[in-house]
């Protein structure tokens, strides 16, 4: 099981054996991202049910570990998987 | 939103095909809209059963060629049902299975993305009220793809050994990890056991406890099948024979789900 705060390597792609090893909470976030290709926290509150702020740090411990991408646009925030 | 109902199994021949084709026939003979998809891409079969050839195949989809609507074709005013019945196919020709088979994990993450935004467009588009993907036994990349967007997964299994051994490690390793609720359909169990009485019972119990999984429901085995396999949609020509009133009972078990 992949925990929060690991690092993992710049190719490891977010395909299914690397959700499957994901804790449940990291892979509602991380599926719901799938879904929607890019989204902002609020985006993926409304697809997930869970508050913005709690989405939010699910979304940047996946950054955190390298499965994630964000960048800014204007004043939103958007996540998205590399593909 | 409609139910989004995926059919997998360990092992070959466990009669997915079968089960999913009938299962999507019998709600759109009681006037539902639903959405049969093949993600078998390892060993099509729904063109045979339907005798259809699309214009574009899922395969095309998940290579952004068309949209996941384009893939679809509407196979009720074939087959006279009151609700529609949409099919997308997998490209069974041998290029398309070594394609499928030569992709890298780069190309499954947009799998996986495409899968599950297909999924969304098309309950959204098409108001399916239930979206049903026939897939690869295994742990196949596509199948676990479709797993990962349903709402309810259900291993069709025999109950020999060998299935229960491998559907248990299923069961743990990818259900469970995937957070769905899953059931068990059995399939091609002698008759006699069946009707013998508790034989119900006994399997619900036996399934509960060796693999932690509901019984859905359970199909008799019939040599018949085998021989009419891929010639006939038993929902729609047979509508009074065993296996169809089988796979009724599991449409309507899975409506309680």
């Amino acid at each position: 099981m992949l925990r929060p705060g690991t690092t993992l390597p710049d190719d490891m792609p977010l395909d299914v054996t690397t959700l499957l090893s994901l804790p449940d909470h990291l892979r509602k976030s991380a599926l719901a991202l799938s879904t929607l290709k890019e989204a902002t926290a609020t985006d993926l509150s409304r697809e997930t049910g869970r508050v913005r702020a709690v989405e939010s740090d699910y979304l940047n411990q996946l950054v955190s570990m390298g499965l994630v991408k964000k960048k800014r646009k204007g004043r939103d925030v958007y996540f998205y998987v590399e593909t | 939103m409609g139910k989004t109902l995926a059919f997998h199994s360990y092992k070959g021949g466990t009669g997915k095909t079968s089960l999913v084709v009938n299962l999507g026939a019998i709600y759109a003979k009681q006037g539902a809209n639903v959405c049969v998809l093949d993600f078998d891409f390892r060993a099509p079969s729904l063109n045979v059963l339907f005798k259809t050839k699309p214009q574009f195949w899922i395969n095309d989809y998940l290579e952004g060629k068309c949209g996941i609507v384009d893939t679809l074709v509407d196979q009720s005013e074939k087959f006279k049902l009151p609700g529609n019945l949409w099919v997308g196919f997998a490209n069974p020709s041998l290029e398309a299975l070594k394609d499928i088979m030569s992709k890298d994990r780069k190309w499954e993450v947009k799998a996986l993305s495409k899968t599950l935004s297909g999924k969304k467009e098309i309950l959204e588009e098409k108001k399916v009220d239930y979206l049903i993907y026939d897939t690869s036994p295994g742990a196949q990349y596509s199948s676990i793809n479709a797993l990962a967007g349903a709402d309810l997964i259900s291993l069709v299994m025999k109950a020999d050994e060998f299935d229960l051994e491998g559907t248990k490690e299923l069961a743990k390793g990818v259900y469970e990890a995937l957070g769905r609720k899953s059931g068990i359909v059995l399939n091609k169990i002698p008759l006699e056991q069946i009707a013998a009485a508790g034989g119900r019972e006994r399997f619900g119990r036996l399934i509960a406890g060796d693999i932690g999984l509901p019984l859905v429901g359970m199909i008799p085995c019939m040599c018949e099948l085998m021989a009419f396999g891929g010639k006939s949609i038993y929902a729609i020509d047979k509508p009074d024979h065993t296996f169809t009133r089988s796979v009724g009972e599991i449409a309507e078990a899975i409506k309680k789900l």
